[in-house]
Protein backbone atom coordinates (compact mmCIF):
# COMPACT_ATOMS: atom_id res chain seq x y z
CA UNK A 1 0.00 0.00 0.00
CA UNK A 2 2.50 2.37 0.97
CA UNK A 3 4.33 1.84 -2.83
CA UNK A 4 1.04 2.48 -4.10
CA UNK A 5 1.55 5.99 -2.79
CA UNK A 6 4.67 6.45 -2.96
CA UNK A 7 4.18 5.99 -6.80
CA UNK A 8 1.13 8.22 -6.90
CA UNK A 9 3.03 10.88 -5.18
CA UNK A 10 5.43 10.77 -7.34
CA UNK A 11 3.19 11.06 -10.77
CA UNK A 12 1.47 14.11 -8.54
CA UNK A 13 4.55 15.89 -8.03
CA UNK A 14 5.20 15.14 -12.02
CA UNK A 15 2.01 16.59 -12.94
CA UNK A 16 2.21 20.03 -10.83
CA UNK A 17 5.57 20.49 -11.95
CA UNK A 18 4.88 20.67 -15.24
CA UNK A 19 2.66 22.96 -17.38
CA UNK A 20 0.07 20.22 -18.60
CA UNK A 21 -1.48 19.76 -15.53
CA UNK A 22 -2.00 23.34 -15.15
CA UNK A 23 -3.75 23.72 -18.76
CA UNK A 24 -5.89 20.65 -18.12
CA UNK A 25 -7.27 22.19 -14.91
CA UNK A 26 -7.23 25.52 -16.79
CA UNK A 27 -9.07 24.35 -20.09
CA UNK A 28 -11.55 22.24 -18.25
CA UNK A 29 -12.50 25.09 -15.73
CA UNK A 30 -12.70 27.30 -18.94
CA UNK A 31 -15.43 25.11 -20.51
CA UNK A 32 -17.71 23.55 -17.68
CA UNK A 33 -17.27 27.61 -16.51
CA UNK A 34 -18.97 28.48 -19.72
CA UNK A 35 -21.78 25.85 -19.72
CA UNK A 36 -22.36 27.50 -16.31
CA UNK A 37 -22.40 30.57 -17.32
CA UNK A 38 -24.68 29.89 -20.01
CA UNK A 39 -27.24 27.85 -18.31
CA UNK A 40 -27.56 30.41 -15.38
CA UNK A 41 -28.29 33.00 -18.11
CA UNK A 42 -30.71 31.69 -19.66
CA UNK A 43 -32.37 30.77 -16.17
CA UNK A 44 -32.15 34.31 -15.08
CA UNK A 45 -33.55 35.34 -18.14
CA UNK A 46 -36.34 32.90 -17.98
CA UNK A 47 -37.26 34.01 -14.59
CA UNK A 48 -37.25 37.61 -15.69
CA UNK A 49 -39.78 36.67 -17.82
CA UNK A 50 -41.79 34.17 -16.59
CA UNK A 51 -41.47 34.86 -12.59
CA UNK A 52 -44.64 36.82 -12.38
CA UNK A 53 -46.75 34.07 -13.77
CA UNK A 54 -47.39 31.78 -11.04
CA UNK A 55 -47.87 28.54 -13.50
CA UNK A 56 -44.52 29.37 -15.20
CA UNK A 57 -43.19 29.94 -11.51
CA UNK A 58 -43.52 26.49 -10.83
CA UNK A 59 -41.88 24.99 -13.81
CA UNK A 60 -38.46 27.31 -12.94
CA UNK A 61 -36.58 24.67 -11.06
CA UNK A 62 -32.56 25.59 -10.88
CA UNK A 63 -31.26 22.20 -10.38
CA UNK A 64 -33.53 20.80 -13.58
CA UNK A 65 -31.99 24.40 -15.47
CA UNK A 66 -28.91 24.81 -14.41
CA UNK A 67 -27.29 22.31 -11.76
CA UNK A 68 -28.46 19.29 -14.17
CA UNK A 69 -26.69 20.98 -17.86
CA UNK A 70 -23.58 22.03 -16.07
CA UNK A 71 -21.77 18.10 -17.19
CA UNK A 72 -24.75 17.68 -19.97
CA UNK A 73 -24.63 18.75 -23.65
CA UNK A 74 -21.33 19.00 -24.90
CA UNK A 75 -19.32 18.57 -21.68
CA UNK A 76 -19.21 14.64 -21.36
CA UNK A 77 -17.73 14.74 -25.09
CA UNK A 78 -15.00 17.47 -24.48
CA UNK A 79 -14.05 15.54 -21.00
CA UNK A 80 -13.76 12.36 -22.90
CA UNK A 81 -10.87 14.43 -25.23
CA UNK A 82 -9.47 16.15 -22.14
CA UNK A 83 -8.98 12.49 -19.79
CA UNK A 84 -6.78 11.20 -22.22
CA UNK A 85 -4.21 14.10 -22.26
CA UNK A 86 -3.81 13.23 -18.13
CA UNK A 87 -2.90 9.53 -18.83
CA UNK A 88 -1.12 9.94 -22.23
CA UNK A 89 2.48 10.45 -20.10
CA UNK A 90 1.65 7.66 -17.48
CA UNK A 91 2.99 4.57 -18.53
CA UNK A 92 5.09 6.05 -22.22
CA UNK A 93 7.14 7.99 -20.30
CA UNK A 94 8.71 5.32 -18.07
CA UNK A 95 9.66 3.78 -21.22
CA UNK A 96 11.15 7.06 -23.13
CA UNK A 97 13.38 8.36 -19.85
CA UNK A 98 14.16 4.32 -19.39
CA UNK A 99 12.90 4.61 -15.81
CA UNK A 100 11.15 1.58 -16.16
CA UNK A 101 14.47 -0.34 -15.64
CA UNK A 102 14.69 1.42 -12.29
CA UNK A 103 10.76 0.62 -11.14
CA UNK A 104 10.76 -3.22 -12.78
CA UNK A 105 13.82 -3.77 -10.56
CA UNK A 106 12.30 -2.14 -7.80
CA UNK A 107 10.71 -4.76 -5.12
CA UNK A 108 7.34 -3.78 -6.00
CA UNK A 109 4.51 -5.63 -7.85
CA UNK A 110 2.96 -4.52 -11.51
CA UNK A 111 -0.15 -3.73 -9.78
CA UNK A 112 1.31 -1.69 -7.30
CA UNK A 113 2.86 0.44 -10.13
CA UNK A 114 -0.74 0.50 -11.85
CA UNK A 115 -2.41 1.23 -8.84
CA UNK A 116 0.13 4.00 -7.75
CA UNK A 117 0.19 5.69 -11.47
CA UNK A 118 -3.99 5.57 -11.95
CA UNK A 119 -4.61 6.88 -7.93
CA UNK A 120 -2.25 9.79 -9.17
CA UNK A 121 -4.64 10.26 -12.51
CA UNK A 122 -7.34 10.09 -10.52
CA UNK A 123 -6.33 12.91 -7.65
CA UNK A 124 -5.80 15.27 -10.72
CA UNK A 125 -9.11 14.68 -12.18
CA UNK A 126 -10.51 15.11 -8.23
CA UNK A 127 -8.62 18.37 -8.18
CA UNK A 128 -10.33 19.61 -11.78
CA UNK A 129 -13.86 18.41 -10.30
CA UNK A 130 -13.12 20.43 -6.99
CA UNK A 131 -12.13 23.42 -8.82
CA UNK A 132 -15.38 23.37 -10.54
CA UNK A 133 -17.28 23.37 -7.10
CA UNK A 134 -16.63 26.81 -6.81
CA UNK A 135 -19.63 27.33 -9.63
CA UNK A 136 -21.70 25.36 -7.22
CA UNK A 137 -20.86 28.12 -4.99
CA UNK A 138 -21.87 30.91 -6.32
CA UNK A 139 -24.80 28.97 -7.25
CA UNK A 140 -25.85 28.69 -3.50
CA UNK A 141 -24.93 32.02 -2.86
CA UNK A 142 -28.10 33.27 -5.24
CA UNK A 143 -30.30 30.17 -5.16
CA UNK A 144 -30.93 27.06 -3.18
CA UNK A 145 -29.58 24.52 -5.42
CA UNK A 146 -30.28 20.59 -3.85
CA UNK A 147 -27.45 19.34 -2.38
CA UNK A 148 -28.33 15.75 -3.06
CA UNK A 149 -28.18 16.18 -6.90
CA UNK A 150 -25.47 17.97 -7.06
CA UNK A 151 -23.80 15.37 -4.79
CA UNK A 152 -25.25 12.42 -7.08
CA UNK A 153 -24.19 14.59 -10.24
CA UNK A 154 -20.37 14.75 -8.80
CA UNK A 155 -20.47 11.14 -8.29
CA UNK A 156 -21.80 10.46 -11.44
CA UNK A 157 -19.06 12.67 -13.30
CA UNK A 158 -16.47 11.41 -10.94
CA UNK A 159 -16.81 7.49 -12.28
CA UNK A 160 -17.32 8.62 -16.01
CA UNK A 161 -13.89 10.08 -15.56
CA UNK A 162 -12.34 7.43 -13.82
CA UNK A 163 -13.35 5.43 -16.30
CA UNK A 164 -12.03 7.38 -18.82
CA UNK A 165 -8.69 7.58 -17.11
CA UNK A 166 -8.64 3.53 -16.81
CA UNK A 167 -8.86 3.00 -19.67
CA UNK A 168 -6.84 6.13 -21.03
CA UNK A 169 -4.15 3.84 -18.60
CA UNK A 170 -4.88 0.89 -20.05
CA UNK A 171 -4.02 2.05 -23.36
CA UNK A 172 -0.95 3.90 -22.49
CA UNK A 173 0.77 0.83 -20.94
CA UNK A 174 0.48 -0.64 -24.69
CA UNK A 175 2.99 1.49 -26.40
CA UNK A 176 6.14 4.04 -25.60
CA UNK A 177 4.62 7.15 -27.54
CA UNK A 178 2.68 9.71 -25.86
CA UNK A 179 0.91 10.75 -29.12
CA UNK A 180 0.06 6.97 -30.41
CA UNK A 181 -1.37 6.25 -26.52
CA UNK A 182 -3.43 9.47 -26.21
CA UNK A 183 -5.32 8.88 -29.83
CA UNK A 184 -6.10 5.31 -29.10
CA UNK A 185 -7.67 6.49 -26.18
CA UNK A 186 -9.67 9.08 -27.66
CA UNK A 187 -10.67 6.39 -30.51
CA UNK A 188 -11.66 3.76 -28.17
CA UNK A 189 -13.50 6.34 -25.83
CA UNK A 190 -15.44 7.25 -28.60
CA UNK A 191 -16.19 3.99 -30.02
CA UNK A 192 -17.51 3.20 -26.51
CA UNK A 193 -19.10 6.40 -26.85
CA UNK A 194 -21.44 6.00 -29.79
CA UNK A 195 -22.40 2.64 -28.93
CA UNK A 196 -25.82 4.57 -27.47
CA UNK A 197 -26.00 5.75 -30.83
CA UNK A 198 -26.60 2.74 -32.42
CA UNK A 199 -29.49 1.52 -30.31
CA UNK A 200 -31.48 4.51 -31.70
CA UNK A 201 -30.67 3.99 -35.13
CA UNK A 202 -33.53 2.20 -36.74
CA UNK A 203 -31.86 -0.09 -39.41
CA UNK A 204 -29.24 -1.33 -37.19
CA UNK A 205 -32.00 -1.95 -34.28
CA UNK A 206 -33.61 -4.38 -37.42
CA UNK A 207 -31.14 -6.00 -38.90
CA UNK A 208 -29.25 -6.70 -34.76
CA UNK A 209 -32.53 -7.40 -32.91
CA UNK A 210 -33.69 -5.88 -29.92
CA UNK A 211 -31.31 -7.98 -27.49
CA UNK A 212 -28.52 -6.95 -29.71
CA UNK A 213 -28.72 -3.39 -29.59
CA UNK A 214 -30.07 -3.62 -25.61
CA UNK A 215 -26.49 -5.21 -25.05
CA UNK A 216 -24.49 -2.66 -27.27
CA UNK A 217 -26.22 0.55 -25.45
CA UNK A 218 -25.59 -0.75 -22.39
CA UNK A 219 -22.14 -1.00 -22.93
CA UNK A 220 -22.01 2.53 -24.06
CA UNK A 221 -20.42 4.78 -21.60
CA UNK A 222 -23.05 8.28 -21.50
CA UNK A 223 -26.12 5.91 -21.08
CA UNK A 224 -24.77 5.09 -17.64
CA UNK A 225 -24.55 8.84 -16.54
CA UNK A 226 -28.01 10.50 -17.21
CA UNK A 227 -29.31 9.03 -14.08
CA UNK A 228 -26.69 10.38 -12.23
CA UNK A 229 -27.30 14.12 -13.66
CA UNK A 230 -31.15 13.66 -12.19
CA UNK A 231 -30.22 13.01 -8.78
CA UNK A 232 -30.64 9.15 -9.32
CA UNK A 233 -27.73 6.62 -7.46
CA UNK A 234 -28.58 3.21 -9.40
CA UNK A 235 -25.97 0.57 -8.19
CA UNK A 236 -27.00 -0.71 -12.00
CA UNK A 237 -24.38 2.38 -13.44
CA UNK A 238 -21.83 2.36 -10.46
CA UNK A 239 -21.23 -1.55 -11.02
CA UNK A 240 -21.06 -0.85 -14.77
CA UNK A 241 -18.29 1.78 -14.36
CA UNK A 242 -16.44 0.20 -11.72
CA UNK A 243 -16.30 -2.88 -13.82
CA UNK A 244 -15.00 -1.13 -16.67
CA UNK A 245 -12.22 0.38 -13.72
CA UNK A 246 -11.46 -2.77 -12.75
CA UNK A 247 -10.99 -4.75 -16.03
CA UNK A 248 -9.04 -2.06 -17.35
CA UNK A 249 -6.25 -1.77 -14.64
CA UNK A 250 -6.32 -5.52 -14.89
CA UNK A 251 -5.29 -5.63 -18.34
CA UNK A 252 -2.64 -2.84 -17.78
CA UNK A 253 -1.15 -4.61 -15.22
CA UNK A 254 -1.17 -7.91 -17.30
CA UNK A 255 0.76 -5.96 -19.90
CA UNK A 256 2.91 -4.11 -17.68
CA UNK A 257 4.04 -7.57 -16.19
CA UNK A 258 4.40 -9.07 -19.83
CA UNK A 259 7.18 -7.13 -20.06
CA UNK A 260 9.12 -9.26 -17.31
CA UNK A 261 8.42 -12.06 -19.59
CA UNK A 262 9.13 -11.21 -22.95
CA UNK B 1 26.78 -13.93 -2.97
CA UNK B 2 26.39 -14.61 -6.68
CA UNK B 3 26.04 -17.87 -8.22
CA UNK B 4 24.97 -18.20 -11.66
CA UNK B 5 24.18 -21.66 -13.39
CA UNK B 6 23.94 -22.20 -16.82
CA UNK B 7 22.29 -19.27 -18.13
CA UNK B 8 20.66 -19.08 -21.42
CA UNK B 9 18.50 -16.09 -22.76
CA UNK B 10 16.69 -16.20 -26.63
CA UNK B 11 14.51 -13.41 -28.29
CA UNK B 12 12.82 -15.27 -30.21
CA UNK B 13 15.41 -16.53 -33.29
CA UNK B 14 18.12 -14.78 -31.74
CA UNK B 15 20.24 -15.95 -28.88
CA UNK B 16 21.60 -13.67 -26.46
CA UNK B 17 22.88 -15.95 -23.80
CA UNK B 18 24.24 -19.17 -24.52
CA UNK B 19 25.26 -20.88 -21.22
CA UNK B 20 26.81 -18.57 -19.11
CA UNK B 21 27.99 -19.59 -15.43
CA UNK B 22 29.65 -17.83 -12.85
CA UNK B 23 30.07 -17.06 -9.22
CA UNK B 24 30.59 -13.91 -7.53
CA UNK B 25 31.86 -14.07 -3.50
CA UNK B 26 30.99 -11.24 -1.12
CA UNK B 27 33.07 -8.17 -1.27
CA UNK B 28 34.60 -8.64 -4.73
CA UNK B 29 34.60 -6.71 -7.70
CA UNK B 30 33.90 -8.84 -10.87
CA UNK B 31 34.36 -6.89 -14.17
CA UNK B 32 32.02 -8.31 -17.47
CA UNK B 33 34.41 -7.01 -20.34
CA UNK B 34 32.55 -7.93 -24.01
CA UNK B 35 32.50 -6.28 -27.48
CA UNK B 36 28.84 -4.94 -27.61
CA UNK B 37 25.39 -7.18 -27.98
CA UNK B 38 27.80 -9.55 -26.66
CA UNK B 39 25.35 -10.45 -23.65
CA UNK B 40 26.89 -8.66 -20.87
CA UNK B 41 23.63 -6.41 -20.18
CA UNK B 42 21.13 -9.04 -20.92
CA UNK B 43 23.35 -11.14 -18.18
CA UNK B 44 22.60 -7.79 -15.56
CA UNK B 45 19.11 -7.45 -16.40
CA UNK B 46 18.39 -10.87 -15.79
CA UNK B 47 20.19 -10.63 -12.44
CA UNK B 48 18.62 -8.08 -11.43
CA UNK B 49 14.99 -9.58 -11.80
CA UNK B 50 14.54 -7.28 -15.06
CA UNK B 51 13.56 -10.24 -17.25
CA UNK B 52 13.85 -13.46 -16.87
CA UNK B 53 16.07 -16.02 -18.27
CA UNK B 54 14.94 -18.42 -21.13
CA UNK B 55 16.79 -21.38 -18.97
CA UNK B 56 19.52 -21.66 -16.29
CA UNK B 57 19.09 -20.67 -12.30
CA UNK B 58 20.95 -16.97 -10.78
CA UNK B 59 20.99 -16.81 -7.12
CA UNK B 60 21.34 -13.43 -5.48
CA UNK B 61 22.20 -13.89 -1.94
CA UNK B 62 20.93 -17.34 -1.90
CA UNK B 63 17.23 -16.27 -3.64
CA UNK B 64 16.30 -17.09 -6.94
CA UNK B 65 15.49 -14.66 -9.30
CA UNK B 66 12.81 -16.26 -11.03
CA UNK B 67 11.27 -17.29 -7.95
CA UNK B 68 12.21 -14.66 -5.25
CA UNK B 69 12.60 -11.74 -7.02
CA UNK B 70 11.41 -9.46 -4.36
CA UNK B 71 13.83 -10.79 -1.98
CA UNK B 72 16.67 -10.42 -4.60
CA UNK B 73 15.53 -6.83 -5.92
CA UNK B 74 15.91 -5.56 -2.52
CA UNK B 75 18.94 -6.43 -1.87
CA UNK B 76 20.56 -5.25 -5.38
CA UNK B 77 21.25 -1.93 -6.60
CA UNK B 78 21.25 -1.42 -10.36
CA UNK B 79 22.62 1.34 -12.63
CA UNK B 80 21.04 0.38 -16.45
CA UNK B 81 23.40 1.63 -19.20
CA UNK B 82 21.35 4.61 -18.84
CA UNK B 83 20.79 5.96 -16.09
CA UNK B 84 16.79 6.06 -14.80
CA UNK B 85 16.31 9.31 -13.86
CA UNK B 86 13.36 11.36 -13.40
CA UNK B 87 15.03 14.77 -14.87
CA UNK B 88 11.41 16.92 -13.69
CA UNK B 89 12.57 15.89 -9.85
CA UNK B 90 15.04 17.01 -7.47
CA UNK B 91 18.65 15.43 -6.88
CA UNK B 92 17.00 15.03 -3.58
CA UNK B 93 13.98 13.90 -3.79
CA UNK B 94 14.53 11.44 -6.77
CA UNK B 95 16.46 9.61 -4.19
CA UNK B 96 14.03 10.04 -1.74
CA UNK B 97 11.29 8.41 -3.73
CA UNK B 98 13.89 5.43 -4.95
CA UNK B 99 14.70 4.81 -1.33
CA UNK B 100 10.76 4.07 -1.11
CA UNK B 101 10.32 2.20 -3.29
CA UNK B 102 12.91 -0.06 -2.11
CA UNK B 103 11.45 -0.40 1.07
CA UNK B 104 13.58 2.15 3.27
CA UNK B 105 10.97 3.44 5.22
CA UNK B 106 10.55 6.63 8.30
CA UNK B 107 13.40 7.58 10.20
CA UNK B 108 16.26 5.32 7.93
CA UNK B 109 15.01 7.43 4.90
CA UNK B 110 16.66 10.74 5.97
CA UNK B 111 19.83 8.73 6.55
CA UNK B 112 19.83 6.41 3.52
CA UNK B 113 19.36 9.71 1.43
CA UNK B 114 22.21 11.62 3.36
CA UNK B 115 24.90 9.07 2.91
CA UNK B 116 24.43 8.45 -0.84
CA UNK B 117 24.31 11.83 -1.46
CA UNK B 118 27.33 12.14 0.77
CA UNK B 119 29.15 9.30 -0.89
CA UNK B 120 28.41 10.15 -4.57
CA UNK B 121 29.69 13.88 -3.66
CA UNK B 122 25.80 15.47 -4.44
CA UNK B 123 25.36 17.61 -1.44
CA UNK B 124 25.89 20.69 -3.43
CA UNK B 125 23.62 19.98 -6.09
CA UNK B 126 21.19 18.22 -3.85
CA UNK B 127 18.12 21.03 -4.40
CA UNK B 128 19.00 21.24 -8.10
CA UNK B 129 16.89 19.68 -10.91
CA UNK B 130 18.27 16.60 -12.14
CA UNK B 131 17.70 17.86 -16.01
CA UNK B 132 19.47 20.96 -15.23
CA UNK B 133 22.88 18.98 -14.26
CA UNK B 134 25.81 17.83 -16.45
CA UNK B 135 26.05 14.70 -17.42
CA UNK B 136 28.62 13.41 -15.24
CA UNK B 137 26.67 14.49 -11.96
CA UNK B 138 23.89 12.52 -13.75
CA UNK B 139 25.92 9.61 -14.20
CA UNK B 140 26.59 9.90 -10.30
CA UNK B 141 22.97 10.49 -9.54
CA UNK B 142 22.55 7.45 -11.35
CA UNK B 143 24.81 5.81 -8.75
CA UNK B 144 23.65 7.14 -5.75
CA UNK B 145 20.34 5.73 -6.82
CA UNK B 146 21.82 2.43 -7.01
CA UNK B 147 23.35 2.31 -3.43
CA UNK B 148 20.76 4.40 -1.40
CA UNK B 149 19.00 1.31 -0.01
CA UNK B 150 22.76 0.08 1.45
CA UNK B 151 22.09 -3.01 -1.42
CA UNK B 152 24.64 -6.07 -0.63
CA UNK B 153 24.67 -6.63 -4.15
CA UNK B 154 25.86 -3.73 -7.12
CA UNK B 155 24.87 -4.34 -10.53
CA UNK B 156 26.44 -1.18 -12.71
CA UNK B 157 26.40 -1.51 -16.63
CA UNK B 158 28.97 0.48 -17.90
CA UNK B 159 29.41 3.26 -15.32
CA UNK B 160 31.71 5.28 -16.70
CA UNK B 161 30.46 5.65 -20.57
CA UNK B 162 30.03 9.33 -21.74
CA UNK B 163 32.26 10.83 -19.40
CA UNK B 164 35.13 12.73 -18.96
CA UNK B 165 38.62 11.54 -17.75
CA UNK B 166 38.29 13.95 -14.33
CA UNK B 167 34.65 12.37 -14.22
CA UNK B 168 35.60 8.81 -15.15
CA UNK B 169 38.73 9.14 -12.47
CA UNK B 170 35.96 10.25 -9.94
CA UNK B 171 33.83 7.36 -10.38
CA UNK B 172 36.51 4.88 -10.30
CA UNK B 173 37.31 6.04 -6.69
CA UNK B 174 33.80 5.98 -6.08
CA UNK B 175 33.69 2.10 -7.40
CA UNK B 176 36.74 1.14 -6.02
CA UNK B 177 35.63 2.80 -2.09
CA UNK B 178 32.72 -0.25 -2.47
CA UNK B 179 35.66 -3.04 -2.53
CA UNK B 180 35.18 -5.50 0.93
CA UNK B 181 31.74 -4.02 1.30
CA UNK B 182 29.39 -4.32 -1.61
CA UNK B 183 29.64 -7.41 -4.37
CA UNK B 184 30.30 -5.55 -7.54
CA UNK B 185 29.47 -6.52 -10.70
CA UNK B 186 30.29 -3.96 -13.90
CA UNK B 187 30.46 -4.42 -17.40
CA UNK B 188 32.41 -1.88 -19.70
CA UNK B 189 34.35 -2.24 -22.62
CA UNK B 190 37.05 -0.16 -21.66
CA UNK B 191 40.24 -2.47 -21.05
CA UNK B 192 42.06 -0.20 -18.37
CA UNK B 193 38.93 0.02 -16.54
CA UNK B 194 39.06 -3.52 -15.68
CA UNK B 195 42.54 -3.78 -15.17
CA UNK B 196 42.10 -0.94 -12.86
CA UNK B 197 38.70 -1.92 -10.85
CA UNK B 198 38.15 -5.20 -10.76
CA UNK B 199 39.47 -8.09 -8.99
CA UNK B 200 38.65 -10.71 -11.42
CA UNK B 201 37.34 -10.36 -15.01
CA UNK B 202 35.05 -12.39 -17.30
CA UNK B 203 35.34 -11.98 -21.11
CA UNK B 204 31.66 -12.47 -22.93
CA UNK B 205 31.34 -12.92 -26.26
CA UNK B 206 28.91 -14.09 -28.45
CA UNK B 207 26.72 -14.65 -25.51
CA UNK B 208 29.35 -17.16 -23.68
CA UNK B 209 32.09 -16.42 -21.08
CA UNK B 210 34.84 -16.70 -22.97
CA UNK B 211 37.45 -16.67 -20.29
CA UNK B 212 37.34 -15.69 -16.39
CA UNK B 213 40.16 -15.81 -14.20
CA UNK B 214 41.56 -13.34 -12.12
CA UNK B 215 43.05 -9.77 -13.57
CA UNK B 216 46.66 -10.72 -14.24
CA UNK B 217 46.31 -14.32 -14.26
CA UNK B 218 43.44 -14.14 -17.05
CA UNK B 219 44.51 -15.67 -20.75
CA UNK B 220 47.13 -17.52 -19.12
CA UNK B 221 45.67 -20.41 -19.57
CA UNK B 222 45.11 -19.90 -23.34
CA UNK B 223 48.56 -19.46 -24.01
CA UNK B 224 50.45 -22.16 -25.96
CA UNK B 225 53.79 -21.05 -25.84
CA UNK B 226 55.62 -19.53 -23.11
CA UNK B 227 57.60 -16.31 -24.46
CA UNK B 228 60.76 -14.69 -23.37
CA UNK B 229 62.69 -11.48 -23.91
CA UNK B 230 66.24 -11.23 -23.10
CA UNK B 231 68.51 -8.94 -23.58
CA UNK B 232 72.47 -8.55 -23.60
CA UNK B 233 74.80 -6.40 -22.60
CA UNK B 234 76.19 -3.94 -25.77
CA UNK B 235 78.79 -5.38 -27.32
CA UNK B 236 77.84 -9.13 -26.86
CA UNK B 237 78.98 -11.43 -29.79
CA UNK B 238 75.22 -12.46 -31.21
CA UNK B 239 73.55 -15.14 -29.27
CA UNK B 240 70.81 -16.05 -31.54
CA UNK B 241 72.55 -19.24 -32.64
CA UNK B 242 72.85 -20.12 -29.30
CA UNK B 243 69.44 -19.40 -27.94
CA UNK B 244 67.74 -21.59 -30.71
CA UNK B 245 69.82 -24.32 -29.66
CA UNK B 246 67.87 -24.55 -25.98
CA UNK B 247 65.11 -27.12 -25.52
CA UNK B 248 62.28 -26.58 -26.78
CA UNK B 249 62.62 -23.33 -27.82
CA UNK B 250 60.62 -22.61 -30.99
CA UNK B 251 61.37 -19.36 -32.79
CA UNK B 252 64.05 -16.62 -31.93
CA UNK B 253 63.44 -13.37 -32.96
CA UNK B 254 65.27 -10.37 -32.54
CA UNK B 255 63.78 -7.20 -31.21
CA UNK B 256 62.99 -4.28 -33.49
CA UNK B 257 64.63 -1.81 -31.71
CA UNK B 258 67.76 -3.14 -30.38
CA UNK B 259 70.58 -5.81 -31.69
CA UNK B 260 70.69 -7.24 -28.50
CA UNK B 261 67.10 -8.28 -27.72
CA UNK B 262 65.57 -11.14 -28.78
CA UNK B 263 61.91 -12.45 -28.25
CA UNK B 264 61.88 -16.39 -27.69
CA UNK B 265 59.15 -18.49 -28.06
CA UNK B 266 59.44 -21.79 -26.33
CA UNK B 267 56.91 -24.52 -25.79
CA UNK B 268 54.72 -24.85 -22.81
CA UNK B 269 55.96 -26.19 -19.73
CA UNK B 270 59.70 -26.24 -20.77
CA UNK B 271 60.34 -23.27 -18.33
CA UNK B 272 62.34 -21.59 -20.76
CA UNK B 273 63.56 -18.52 -18.30
CA UNK B 274 64.91 -21.02 -16.14
CA UNK B 275 66.63 -22.96 -18.64
CA UNK B 276 67.97 -20.09 -20.37
CA UNK B 277 69.68 -18.21 -16.68
CA UNK B 278 71.18 -21.91 -16.19
CA UNK B 279 72.83 -22.13 -19.42
CA UNK B 280 73.97 -18.35 -19.08
CA UNK B 281 75.51 -19.86 -15.96
CA UNK B 282 77.50 -22.12 -17.40
CA UNK B 283 78.63 -20.62 -20.23
CA UNK B 284 78.84 -16.92 -18.42
CA UNK B 285 76.83 -14.59 -20.90
CA UNK B 286 76.87 -11.54 -20.93
CA UNK B 287 73.17 -11.11 -19.82
CA UNK B 288 71.62 -7.83 -19.00
CA UNK B 289 67.59 -8.57 -18.45
CA UNK B 290 65.16 -11.96 -18.92
CA UNK B 291 61.60 -11.18 -18.95
CA UNK B 292 58.65 -13.26 -18.98
CA UNK B 293 56.26 -12.13 -21.08
CA UNK B 294 52.90 -12.50 -20.29
CA UNK B 295 50.02 -11.66 -22.68
CA UNK B 296 48.41 -7.96 -22.08
CA UNK B 297 44.70 -8.22 -21.07
CA UNK B 298 44.06 -6.57 -24.48
CA UNK B 299 45.99 -9.14 -26.57
CA UNK B 300 43.66 -11.60 -24.64
CA UNK B 301 40.37 -9.66 -25.48
CA UNK B 302 41.61 -9.19 -29.21
CA UNK B 303 42.32 -12.94 -29.49
CA UNK B 304 39.42 -14.20 -27.48
CA UNK B 305 36.62 -11.92 -29.21
CA UNK B 306 38.39 -11.90 -32.59
CA UNK B 307 38.83 -15.42 -32.77
CA UNK B 308 35.07 -16.74 -32.35
CA UNK B 309 33.89 -13.76 -34.85
CA UNK B 310 36.56 -15.09 -37.78
CA UNK B 311 34.78 -18.81 -37.22
CA UNK B 312 31.27 -17.39 -37.65
CA UNK B 313 31.80 -15.14 -40.40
Amino acid sequence: MRSIFTIARRELSTYFVSPLAYLILAVFLLVVGLSFCLNLIAFANECLIYGSNPYFQQQLNVNEQVVRPLFGGFVPVFLLILFPAITMRLLPEEKRQGTSELILTSPISSLQIVLGKYLGALVVSLVMLGGSLAFIGVLMKISQPDLRTVASLYLGVFLLGATFLAIGLCLSAFTDNQVLAYVMSVGVLLVLWFLSGISKSNSLNESLGDRATAFLSNLSVIEHFGDFTKGLVDTQHVAYYLSIIVFSLFVAQRVVDSHRWR
Amino acid sequence: MIEVQDLRKSFGERVALDGISFRVEKGEILGFLGPNGAGKTTTMRILTGFMPPTSGRALVAGFDVVLRPREVKRRIGYLPEHPPLYKEMTVQSYLAFVARIKGVAGKQLRSSVGSALERCGLQEVAGRLIQNLSKGFQQRVGIAQAIVHSPEVMVLDEPTVGLDPRQILKIRNLIRSFRGEKTVILSTHIIPEVEKLCDRVAIINEGRIAALDVRGRIGSTLETVERVSVQFTPLAPPFKGRLELLDGVRSVVQDDGSANRFLVEANMGSEISRRIFERAMEERWPLAEVTPLKPTLEEVFLKLTGEERGILS
